[in-house]
């Protein structure tokens, strides 16, 4: 093995600015070695800069159009977000239970003047009829649970991509997303995202940014 | 004929980009890996000056950056960027490409130990991320859907194990004749990808 010396220095050299520039790399694609997933780094980010909603269109299951940041503003109450589309068979079935629990949840603590609930679908074929009937099968109580639908696409997506909600189409007409629980103040910023399979945890956040004990 | 694969090979890269990167498997074990073998092909164009021999003795810088770049692209979030943001698929392409140029000519230096402890090194890596991908129960890439996820995991573990193989039949002879092992000069292997 030769060696020489001037050759090892410059190498050495090389190696540091490659081990510096490597550690930066990572540094920065992990968010600071505690997010590896698109996912954790959204919640993160979120977490730690709460994030206007931008305006769009809604379009109720009662079939009345309104402006979300209005109906997020106007309303003063914390509330849970959720995106779904009504046709889903899988994580938004399992999403649809705890959300019907987490109504149960709201009436029973006699929460349900401070804290509540809006499901937005995601699904350009989600029009009135097809969110009234969703709601119907969840059992869902206009005074707590709302459900609504976009219609305008390009509102949508602007939508989707400010909650950093990723949707793919999936086989059997389906559709793979992120799914979580939004928790959006009264002044309509995002300021907490929490997994979809910890419903108590998202609960117990709107109640304490309401001002309920826990 | 020969000079003009890497050419060729860059712009068919470039021309199903969009299709390469609609799976997460195609994207991280076809795209990601042809990279650095377009790379490789691409020398006669790049030139490399001859200097880059004195800052990378044994190749070890090169290596190194081939551990550390290796490693970044396997991070699901800076794959999923790569999609979105175009500076990312830009740096992407970049690192892999030079990479690639710098490879055959870091393995041609470095002593077959030096090249033991990155291709060890990197192999497990690969099948650690590929285990976790292949285990964890929820999506890494909001882009991708998790079925994709594990066969990506389970080729990501096979593509180490394939490495590591090639690896060890390529430098079989250095165990064979004991001799043979302080030749460094001869120590090239054919990982070239």
């Amino acid at each position: 093995m030769n060696w020489p010396r001037s050759s090892s220095r410059a190498t050495a050299l090389a190696l540091l600015a490659v081990t510096l520039g490597g550690s930066a790399a990572l540094y920065y694609g992990s968010s600071g070695f505690r997010a590896l997933s698109t996912e954790a780094a959204r919640r993160l980010q979120v977490a730690e800069n709460p994030l206007p909603v931008p305006p769009a269109r809604l379009l109720g299951a009662d079939g009345a159009a309104t402006e979300l940041t209005d109906e997020l503003a106007l309303d003063g109450r914390i509330t849970l977000v959720t995106f779904i589309y009504a046709r889903c068979q899988s994580v938004c079935r399992v999403l649809g239970t705890e959300l019907q629990q987490m109504q149960d949840q709201i009436r029973a603590r006699g929460a349900a003047s401070r804290v509540r609930l809006v499901t937005i679908s995601f699904d350009p074929r989600d029009d009135a009829q097809a969110l009234t009937g969703y709601g119907r099968m969840m059992h869902s109580d206009p005074e707590v649970w709302r459900l609504y639908g976009i219609e305008d696409d390009r509102e949508r997506r602007r939508l989707l991509d400010a909650f950093g909600v990723v949707v793919v189409p999936a086989p059997l007409g389906e559709f793979e997303h992120n799914a979580a629980f939004h928790v959006v103040d009264r002044n309509g910023n995002l300021v907490r995202i929490l997994d979809y399979t910890a419903p108590d945890a998202a609960l117990d956040d709107a109640l304490a940014r309401a001002g309920d004990p826990a | 004929m020969k000079r003009w694969s890497g050419p060729v090979l860059l712009v068919l890269l470039v021309a199903t980009r969009s299709w390469l990167e609609t799976t997460m498997l195609r994207h991280m074990l076809v795209q990601l890996p042809l990279l650095i073998v377009c790379g490789a092909l691409l020398r006669p164009w790049l030139r490399l000056p001859a200097s880059t021999a004195r800052w990378d003795a044994q190749g070890l810088a090169t290596l190194t950056a081939a551990a550390f770049i290796t490693a970044y692209w396997m991070i699901p979030r800076a794959l999923e960027q790569a999609l979105v943001h175009p500076l990312a698929a830009g740096m992407k392409f970049a690192s892999l490409l030079l990479l690639g140029a710098l490879l055959p000519g870091a393995l041609r230096r470095a002593h077959v130990v030096v090249q033991l402890f990155f291709v060890a090194n990197i192999c497990a890596m690969m099948a650690i991320a590929g285990m976790l991908y292949r285990e964890l129960p929820q999506r890494l890439c909001n882009a991708y859907l998790l079925d994709d996820q594990g066969l990506t995991g389970s080729s990501l573990v096979g593509l180490a194990l394939a490495l590591g193989v090639a690896w060890c039949i390529a430098n079989a002879r250095h165990v064979a004749d004991p001799a043979d092992f302080t030749d460094g000069d001869q120590a090239t292997g054919r990982l070239r990808e």
